[in-house]
């Protein structure tokens, strides 16, 4: 009589984990894996895609040297656009948490407006954001007035950083737009901070000023950093930035190529907040 | 062991998985070498018969690539062309604009539109080796095509990118233009109107004539384009069959040709005259001519409809002369047709070219006389010489550079109007910008 084979219970359980991993594996594979990989591909091709097939012409590192060296096109959009996210990035962080911290006190119609704060991450989709713009909703009101503009017009009027200041107060309705994601990080951040430390730190008669230095900021570093990256990232793929319509042409191949480019960009620059970042805190943890 | 064993399945069975859904396109990718090119399907056949096309066959539905959508196509399609196709075609539209992009993304589904409006250029049919020189079926069916527009067909053949003279398509509504003047402004002023067709120069001298303030309005004699800097403004240098850049090569030729530099002293002349050009910006946006103060414009005959607004009390003292020519009798601005095109992936190319041949036929009505145009039947036209817009030669340039689009002499024009006009400077100056532009369009291409 043939020994009958039994798996054992860790082989199942592994299975097990593999089926329920599954879905989102083939899912990855199809829709991200292959994608990147052919992407890659068609960087170094000319494609075209006919009636009856797609067509493939090798050309090399032609997109990227012409993206790079050959043309200004890129760095047209990318400059003026990596000026404004410069500004908009502490900016939306900094109002984000002060947000945060703002709603985790105890008032009334808490709940409300914790909704309404995240309330555009849910309904704003990038056309909407741009109809928006388009009206001409996206500034502050009070900065439309003469006496605002005329001094901006006075002080920044169209130098290199001075355009990228007023487009960011030109668009500012913006910052409370992409802060949703931010403020419930945040928010979750500041609920780990425990009661006891605020009780003890109220004891020893700090006054709120101090515990927000010494408490709430230095336990929230890592949730800054996640933030960070969030916005960073958000904003470097946002449907309006000039760069991603830049890299929508109909060359497939250039668009390829771009999108590696601006890939390895947000990369080196994610870096470099890292960096700095990991500088910053070391400096302040040897301070404290 | 076996768990590494089972991973190893899962993973083999998603490559598989992978591999077979993009056999379909593996199948169909890598260069193409087996695939007959355009060239070799221009050639016409020696000894093809002609035929007729048999309207009691059987019924064929003809696809038509049409950008504007199922409403207008009905409206303009549909509707317009009614009784001009034969009878046992049906057509259907497919509504994607012949661009590149939209038109990738057609092909990735597999849709295959039979004829296509070609509105946008020739390039992206060209860039996809979709389009079908029609020689062999205008031999094939015995079509004359020197009863349209003659113009048109040898830009058409100028358009050939093989360079074989091959006819790329079909006209549908020829663009062409007229001298449109306002009589109250030449009564205004004392000018007899004119009575045919003038040269630059006689116009230059009216237009002085009529350029002054009368009742505290600022009355001017002559417009091109909105504020005299838009594309009509180019009607003159479009006169010459030149080629603004070296079909091969795309050198830009502008500063070389005497043409080109003749054009700019006539704008010159134009510019110089005091107060004929309006400085405000704001007039760059707009047409004067439609405000009243202008004598004299070149523009498109329906113009006379969407420019002036259809007011009855504006369009009364509104008429028209043959556009103006460098010298009496010479060549008048160079006219273009968008044109439908025969797709050469089409599995009813018979169909589709008697559904463009129908078309052109019917586009090619008399426009004053036609009930199609609606120079026949609507009244604002009533009374006025619209025969005027169809009265002159047009130029034909010897081929067609797909570079010309790239000297953009007509965004040039405000800076030149501007400046201190010195003619080999902008001239040089525009030169090396266009140089930058074709560059980079040359190192995009394959």
């Amino acid at each position: 009589m043939a020994k009958k084979r039994v798996l054992t219970t860790r082989t199942v359980r592994n299975l097990e984990g593999s089926l329920f991993m599954a879905p989102w594996l083939l899912g990855f594979i199809m829709f991200l894996g292959f994608p990147l990989v052919f992407s890659v591909y068609m960087s170094f091709n000319t494609l075209k895609i006919l009636p009856n097939k797609m067509k493939y012409n090798f050309v090399g590192l032609k997109y990227y040297h012409e993206i790079l060296f050959g043309s200004s096109a890129l760095y047209d959009e990318l400059i003026p656009y990596f000026q404004e996210v410069i500004f908009m990035v502490p900016v939306i962080v900094i109002f984000a948490l002060l947000i945060a911290i703002f709603l985790n006190q105890k008032l009334p119609g808490r709940l409300v407006f914790r909704a309404l704060f995240f309330l555009p991450v849910i309904f704003s989709t990038g056309a909407v954001l741009q109809g928006f713009m388009s009206q001409g909703e996206g500034g502050l009101g009070f900065i439309q007035g003469d006496a605002i503009n005329g001094f901006m017009d006075t002080y920044l009027a169209d130098s290199s950083w001075g355009k990228p200041v007023k487009a960011v107060l030109e668009n500012f309705v913006m910052v409370l737009w992409y802060s949703g994601v931010q403020i419930l990080i945040f928010l979750a951040g500041r609920q780990t901070i425990p009661v006891s430390a605020y009780e003890s730190a109220r004891i020893d008669g700090a006054s709120p000023w101090e515990v927000f230095w010494k408490i709430t900021l230095p336990a929230m570093s890592p949730f800054i950093l996640l933030n960070l990256i969030y916005t960073v990232v958000d904003m470097f793929t946002f449907p309006s930035n000039p760069v991603i319509n830049l890299i929508n042409s109909d060359n497939y191949g250039y668009s390829s190529a771009l999108a590696w480019i601006y890939f390895i960009i947000i990369l080196v620059f994610l870096g470099i907040i890292m960096l700095i970042y990991s500088r910053v805190n070391r400096g302040s943890s040897r301070r404290r | 062991m076996k768990t590494k064993k089972a991973l190893s399945f899962l993973l083999v069975s998603i490559m598989i998985l992978l591999a077979a859904c993009g056999q379909t396109n593996q199948g169909a990718s890598g260069n193409d070498s087996s695939s007959q090119s355009p060239s070799e399907s221009s050639k016409p056949s020696p000894a093809i018969e002609t035929v007729e096309w048999d309207e009691n066959g059987p019924e064929t539905t003809v696809k038509v690539m049409y950008p504007w959508g199922e409403d207008n196509f009905k409206t303009f399609v549909l509707d317009r062309y009614e009784g001009a196709y034969p009878k046992n075609i049906t057509l259907e539209c497919v509504c994607i604009a012949a661009e590149l992009k939209p038109m990738q993304e057609m092909n990735a589904k597999g849709i295959v539109p039979d004829i296509i409006f070609a509105g946008f250029g020739i390039d992206p049919l060209v860039e996809l080796e979709m389009y079908e020189p029609l020689d062999e079926y205008v031999q094939k069916y015995g079509v004359n095509v020197d009863q349209f527009n003659k113009a048109v067909i040898a830009t058409y053949r100028g358009m050939d990118p093989d360079k074989k003279q091959g006819l790329i398509g079909l006209p549908t509504f020829v663009d062409t233009v007229g001298l449109i003047y306002n009589k109250e402004v030449f009564d205004k002023f004392g000018v007899p109107y004119p009575t045919g067709q003038l040269t630059w120069d006689e116009v230059a001298d009216l237009a002085v004539k009529m350029t002054a303030k009368r009742d505290g309005i600022q009355y001017r004699g002559l417009e091109l384009g909105a504020g005299f800097t838009g594309g009509e403004a180019l009607k003159p240098l479009q006169e010459f069959e030149i080629n603004w850049t070296d079909p091969e090569t795309g050198e830009v030729l502008i500063d070389k040709l005497p043409e080109v530099k003749k054009y700019f002293e006539q704008m010159k002349k134009f510019y110089s005259m005091p107060d004929l050009y309006n400085k405000d910006p704001e007039a760059r946006g707009r047409y004067q001519f439609a405000e009243l103060t202008v004598a004299m414009t070149v523009s498109y005959p329906a113009f006379i409809r969407w420019g002036m607004g259809g007011d009855p009390d504006k369009l009364k003292n509104i008429d028209a002369v043959p556009v103006p020519v460098w010298e009496a009798g010479g060549t008048g601005p160079n006219v273009y047709s968008h044109p439908y095109m025969l797709n050469k992936y089409s599995e009813n190319k018979d169909a589709g070219f008697q559904v463009m041949l129908g078309f052109a036929k019917a586009e090619n009505e008399d426009p004053v006389t036609s009930p199609r145009y609606e120079f026949a039947t609507n009244p604002v036209y009533e009374g006025k010489n619209m025969k005027a817009f169809w009265d002159y030669n047009p130029a034909v340039p010897p081929v067609i550079s797909k570079y010309d689009k790239l000297v953009d002499i007509e965004g040039s024009l405000k800076d030149f109007a501007e400046s201190d006009m010195n003619i080999d400077e902008h001239l040089r100056k525009l030169k090396e910008e266009s140089e930058v532009k074709i560059k980079e369009a040359k190192s995009l291409e394959n």
